[in-house]
């Protein structure tokens, strides 16, 4: 059985990361021999919509011998700080504290990153902030403009549900522009971030990610059988195929809904025994 | 040509709490009706239809009309496909 742990580290000058620590029984005994898995969180209202399925994993994985550990990025959750404080740097500069902390007991660190969360994970990697044997990535964005385009569709969204005085993309760029920020479901993003996340790709950097770690690539949804709808845009061209598959790729295809997608407090099953089985056996 | 299955399919996935997605019909009213169809389900749902049918919505054709019902859903993405 699993014990939990929660403290505060100091990630920078500025803020104190909140960690959630999930640690296996024999821990205590010899950390070294435990494996390590960090769980990278998402963005927004996608992390709040995920915090159940990140715990469920969390107690999962400890009962099957592995140390988790939780964070939340300054300015979000219960680390110190307020969302607009802080900058995607910030943020990997949050993880880096993380892994580091992580270190202090094994060599031996693997993570798992939702959506956003991969997108970060996977700078961070490439700019030798963290080191990792192992990724698992849940539904990643191959883009950050993915997400900063979402945000925008969900303002376009939001007055058709509310039957307001329907608004265009150039508007709602206009309104952050203006405001030097987007709300969204209650965070204030600053326009700074929302810039700085459109430059992001995960996609092009697949190839260099490739050569230093192993990824697992889960993408969740209905899929019907024979279906491969649920191959990453990124994987549809025949030559980048042929280039990954001498590479230390899995695709993983989930037929589970997209949980960090539901109103309701939502789990996927699948997706949860399919990452116990990647970690403690791969 | 664009089956009624594959629309429902796709509205599973954003709408896992809501009732009887698979038993609904053409007619069947979508934003007003379903509680659990917020904007964060919405943008879900026309991102799926992209991701499917490889198709890309202009963000100024998202309409309160193409998500009336199901069938208007679906007239949509057949109407993106053909051009």
């Amino acid at each position: 059985m699993y014990t939990t742990e929660y403290q505060y580290i100091q990630a920078s000058q500025k803020s104190q990361i909140f960690l959630a620590r999930y640690l296996p029984a024999g821990h205590e005994a010899s950390p070294d021999k435990v494996k390590a898995v960090i769980l990278v969180p998402p963005f927004a209202e996608e992390m709040n919509r995920s915090k159940r399925m990140y715990v469920l994993c969390a107690r999962l994985l400890a009962n099957a011998g592995i140390h988790v550990i939780c964070f939340d990025y300054s300015g979000t959750g219960d680390s110190s700080g307020e969302w607009g404080q802080f900058s995607y740097q910030d943020w990997i500069n949050d993880l880096k504290a993380v892994y580091e902390y992580a270190l202090k007991t094994t060599a031996d660190v693997d993570f798992i990153a939702l959506r956003f969360g991969a997108l970060l994970l996977t700078d961070a990697i490439l700019g030798k902030f963290v080191n990792a044997n192992k990724c698992i990535f849940w539904d990643p964005l191959e883009s950050g403009e993915v997400l900063t385009r979402q945000l925008v569709r969900m303002k376009i969204a939001a007055a058709m549900a509310d039957n307001s005085k329907k608004i265009s993309s150039q508007e709602v760029m206009q309104s952050i522009r203006d405001a030097g920020y987007l709300e969204s479901a209650g965070y204030h993003i600053t326009q700074a971030m929302f810039d700085e996340i459109s430059t992001k790709k995960l996609a092009d950097n697949i190839s260099n990610l490739l050569a230093v770690v192993s990824v697992h690539w889960m993408t969740s949804g209905k899929f019907k059988v024979g279906e491969n709808k649920w191959l990453a845009n990124s994987f549809k061209s025949d030559d980048l195929n042929s280039e990954l598959a001498e590479k230390s790729i899995s695709m993983h295809p989930v037929n589970d809904v997209k949980f960090w997608m539901q109103q309701e407090v939502t789990i996927s099953p699948k997706l949860l025994q399919l990452t116990k089985q990647v970690c403690v056996n791969d | 040509m664009v089956e009624l299955e594959t629309v429902l399919d796709v509205l599973a996935e954003s709408l896992d709490g809501a009732a009887q997605i698979h038993q609904m019909t053409e007619e069947a009213p979508l934003l007003g009706a379903i509680p659990e169809l917020d904007s964060m389900a919405i943008v879900g749902i026309i991102t799926s239809i992209e991701e499917r049918f490889g198709i890309v919505f202009d963000d100024d054709e998202l309409d309160a009309e193409v998500f009336e019902t199901v069938g208007t859903l679906r007239d949509q993405i057949v109407a993106k496909m053909e051009n």
